[in-house]
């Protein structure tokens, strides 16, 4: 090798070759391990919808997650209620708005921690809503002639355990019926909110 | 130059490093969660995604019947109603918020004077079929007389995909069978040929349909 060779050819130390053999074993097992969590959460996500498993992790937030109905109408739901103060559940009848909650409703007060929520209606083929609260009946209402035999919307929500902010009514159920698509339209609303204080 | 190179590489390999053991954590939990998970659904797990994989779930109501499925891709699900002499099936085109994964369940009704049968798939399709007083009477009187026998009790159950599974067969014994001439005629009792009160039977479109070309022939 003559003098000019010796100036152009690339110096690389040893200790920068094995820094370099480091960086790339840690890339090669980055990426490996990226594939085994792809892998892994492809399995996970359904299987948690089929376990119906309400997970809490941030208990200052209500928590929800759907069940598969063990009669076909009827939906259910468990629900954490966070410990922050008071909270209703809450069911109305009659015109519902497509998005929000509604002034007039059949309240009952719920406790903090988790609890298993149930609306029935189509059950009881028109005649009868009943709100469930850890299997005991605590609202119950009458469902319209108008809903019969048309069409409807809302079914069950959150597959799967979902967190949403305490600070806003937690929506379990808006089953709107005939015209649908309508801004309001007749049909329920079953929602999980704080008690408003009464100061405002 | 090769100081500067050196502190690059370290500086990558640390970040890199701090990541791996991050990602490494989460996938722990993952896998983790997956051993409860296919513990506490005990045993759903899909080993060959080429085969449709059932398992019942147990509850404590005699007229509900309930599966977890999972169906290979493009299964064309489909279930096959046969009540008595009466059948029908349908298709469930919707692959639903989890894909290949779902629930079917069935359920008996007596509400009112009227017996409903209601099927429904989780991710979307039901179909709901109404019989009159006496077939909802006699179920009223001797559900708990009927034999019923769920499939996938258990170990959930692997099927090939041009395979059908008879989810849910109801036979009337021969005591029942008399009750049922007996107390609600002749008529009645003649739709239930064979003792067979109901059958779900579930699989792909088109083994369905071969399924019912040869009953249908069987009967000819």
């Amino acid at each position: 090798m003559n003098r000019s060779q010796k100036l152009f050819a690339p110096r690389v130390s040893l200790s920068t070759l094995l820094l370099l053999v480091v960086a790339l074993a840690i890339g090669l097992a980055s990426w490996q391990m990226e594939k085994s969590i792809e892998k892994t959460s492809v399995e996970v996500y359904p299987l948690r919808f089929l376990a119906n498993g309400l997970r809490v992790k941030r208990p200052d937030e209500y928590v929800v997650v759907g069940r598969t109905p063990t009669r076909i109408s009827e939906l259910v739901y468990v629900v954490h209620v966070p410990d922050d103060g008071p909270h209703e559940l809450c069911l109305a009848i009659g015109e519902i708005p497509r998005k929000g909650v509604v002034e007039t409703a059949q309240r009952v007060s719920v406790s903090a921690g988790v609890h298993q929520v149930e609306l029935r209606y189509e059950a009881l083929r028109g005649s009868e809503v009943l709100v469930l609260l850890d299997d005991e009946p605590v609202i119950s209402g009458e469902a319209l002639r108008s809903w019969l035999g048309g069409a409807s919307a809302g079914g069950l929500q959150y597959r799967t355990s979902t967190h949403l902010p305490a600070d806003r009514p937690l929506t379990l159920v808006q089953k709107r019926f005939g015209d649908y698509n309508q801004d309001v339209c007749s049909g329920m609303l079953l929602w999980v909110e704080k008690t408003q204080s009464g100061d405002d | 130059m090769t100081k500067f190179l050196n502190t690059l590489l370290v500086l990558i390999i640390a970040i890199a490093g701090g990541r791996l053991a991050m990602r490494a954590q989460e996938y722990r939990a993952f896998a983790q969660e997956r051993v409860e998970l296919i513990e506490k659904l005990d045993g759903f797990h899909v080993r060959d995604p080429s085969k449709y994989l059932v398992q019942f779930v147990e509850n404590d109501d005699p007229m509900l019947f309930t599966w977890r499925v999972y169906n290979p891709d493009s299964f064309r699900k489909t279930a096959l109603l046969e009540l008595g002499s009466d059948h029908f099936s349908f298709v469930n085109p919707y692959r639903g918020p989890y894909g290949d994964f779902m629930w079917v369940s069935l359920r008996f009704d007596i509400i009112g004077d009227r017996l409903y049968v209601d099927t429904q798939y989780s991710g979307g399709g039901r179909r709901q079929s109404r019989r009159g007083k006496k077939l909802a009477a006699f179920c009223e009187r001797h559900w708990c007389g009927l034999e019923i026998e769920a499939f996938g009790k258990g170990e959930p159950i692997e099927v090939a995909a041009d395979q059908i599974a008879e989810l849910v067969s109801i036979t009337i014994p021969d005591e029942v069978f008399a009750r049922l001439k007996d107390e609600y005629g002749e008529e009645l009792a003649s739709r239930f040929s064979g003792q067979r009160f109901f059958r779900l039977s579930y699989g792909d479109e088109a083994a369905i349909g071969q399924f019912l070309e040869q009953s249908q022939d069987g009967l000819k």
